[in-house]
């Protein structure tokens, strides 16, 4: 379990919480209890929803990423960013939810479809990066906008153990740390499919590259991050 | 100040990498803040459009193997783009005559540094003039290349990574890298003339901040020419001469 901090957000999104999955089971079942939550009926008022939609929306409230398109740690960490400064800008979001906002920041084209397809959940994923946008425990003061909700206090560690029990009820896998270098995110990241996304089997800095892995893994990775950046600017 | 982004900026220190969690990578943030004499809708077309502009060319660039600083953020309607923050040092401090400060205010810093460094700042990148000079021409072909004409070309505007924050490729043997910056006045464009601008607009800005540049300069485009086709090369080296006899400026006669 692991999380990036944004103090410069709004209080109730300057985490994001987030773990990797290997080992999982239950793609296909998680991803209709997705696909079910997203069709429920959006709640009118207070006593439009009921409770048990309620809580089930909670339960599958994350993004759940491929991990194998994810290159490193920077790139997810931009993409979360983009989502959550796309989420605080009038009139730039172009998802309905922040956690679909980093599946849609993640992918080359504009269509948003195609995005969950490429990044999101699939029946055959088996490694996946869950991401939870939540509160931190500790705010930047001048943007400490909901000081005053009645929101009882507590501190980083609790909010991510009560994250990651979540994650680990709503996804059967194993949690390893991204960094891990063998069972981390580096042995999970497939090149090839990254490459192919992005089409960047035919750009220079690629092609002459070749047969050196190791350099072209850097320069993917810097181009792959560079494009999510870029994103809310592409032509 | 309600906007996120500004919330990172005022917590963030001017030139220097505050800021980023630790982990995160430093990052260095471009503010194109509001020019008040502007009406205010122009401003913000403007300043996105500039911001964008900048990251378009940055992306090319990565994808064309010229080495630049990867982006890490961008907010456009705020006019910021968050760049790499490249350890190193820009190429006016490290070539003869550019240590010289521009405000009185520098004298003193850079006076210690040059006690620090010895006579030679390039010590500690461990690359020679020669292997300096070489590596603009290189980068500089590599741009021009990708069509990507620069437009701003100066010693400054090129920084030497650090060897400590550089794992160099086994066969080049160079333990560092030149990475060109600053993209704000950058356009892609085919035409020979700006290219041969290009290099124009540098050779002048080699001979104004760096005694005796005229060496300096020949051994850039020899590396220069190194990367293109003669072709290519001879197009350029015929403009360059043209644009030398007239200046930057097109005649507007006739």
């Amino acid at each position: 379990m692991d999380s990036f901090t944004f103090p410069h957000f709004p209080c109730d999104k300057s985490t994001a919480h987030f773990a990797l999955f290997r080992n999982v089971e239950n793609a296909p079942s998680l991803r209709q209890r997705i696909v079910k939550v997203s069709t429920m009926p959006v709640p009118v008022g207070d006593s439009g929803a009921r409770r048990e939609d309620e809580v089930e929306r909670d339960a599958v409230n994350f993004a759940f990423i491929d991990a194998r398109l994810i290159t490193s740690r920077t790139h997810l960490r931009t993409a979360i960013h983009q989502a959550l400064l796309a989420s605080v800008t009038p009139g730039a979001m172009r998802t309905r939810g922040v956690h679909s906002e980093i599946l849609f920041n993640l992918n080359p084209t504009n269509n948003i479809t195609e995005s969950f397809k490429n990044f999101g959940l699939s029946d055959k994923s088996t490694s996946l990066l869950v991401v939870r946008i939540g509160p931190g425990a500790s705010s930047f003061p001048s943007a400490a906008s909901c000081h005053s909700a009645p929101r009882p206090v507590l501190t980083h560690e609790q909010i991510q153990s009560q994250v990651r029990e979540l994650m680990k009820d709503a996804v059967i896998g194993s949690i390893v740390p991204l960094d891990d270098p063998e069972q981390g995110l580096a042995s999970v990241t497939d090149w090839g499919a990254v490459k192919k996304l992005f089409k960047l089997n035919t750009e220079p800095a690629v092609k002459s590259l070749a047969g050196k892995p190791e350099e072209e893994h850097v320069v993917v990775d810097k181009i792959v991050t560079s494009a999510v950046a870029m994103k809310s600017v592409m032509q | 100040m309600t906007s996120a982004t500004l919330n990172l900026i005022s917590s963030s220190k001017p030139i220097s990498q505050g800021a980023e969690a630790a982990k995160s990578p430093p990052m260095l943030i471009k503010h194109r803040f509001k020019k008040k004499y502007r009406h205010e809708s122009l401003d913000t077309t403007l300043t996105k459009a500039r911001v964008a502009g900048e990251a378009r060319l940055l992306l090319r660039c990565l994808k064309s193997g010229v080495n630049v600083p990867q982006i890490l953020m961008v907010d456009a309607s705020e006019g910021v783009l968050g760049i790499e923050w490249i350890e190193g040092q820009c190429v006016r401090k490290l070539l003869p005559g550019g240590e010289e400060p521009e405000e009185g205010r520098e004298v003193f810093e850079e006076a210690e540094q040059s006690t620090l460094d010895a006579s030679n700042p390039l010590r500690a990148y461990r690359i020679t003039i020669d292997q300096l000079l070489g590596l603009i021409g290189t980068e500089l072909a590599k741009l021009h290349k990708a069509d990507i004409i620069h437009g701003d070309l100066t010693t400054s505007n090129m920084m030497v990574r650090h060897p400590s924050s550089f794992s160099p490729s086994k066969e080049s043997g160079v333990p560092t890298e030149l990475v060109l910056i600053d993209f704000g006045l950058s356009f892609v464009s085919t035409l020979v003339e700006d290219k041969a601008v290009d290099l124009y607009v540098l050779e002048r800005a080699f001979a104004s901040t760096h005694p005796d540049s005229e060496p300096m300069f020949a051994s850039v485009l020899n590396a220069y020419a190194k990367v293109l086709t003669t072709k290519e090369w001879k197009a350029i080296k015929t403009r360059l001469d043209e644009v030398r006899m007239r200046g930057r400026k097109r005649s507007m006669v006739g």
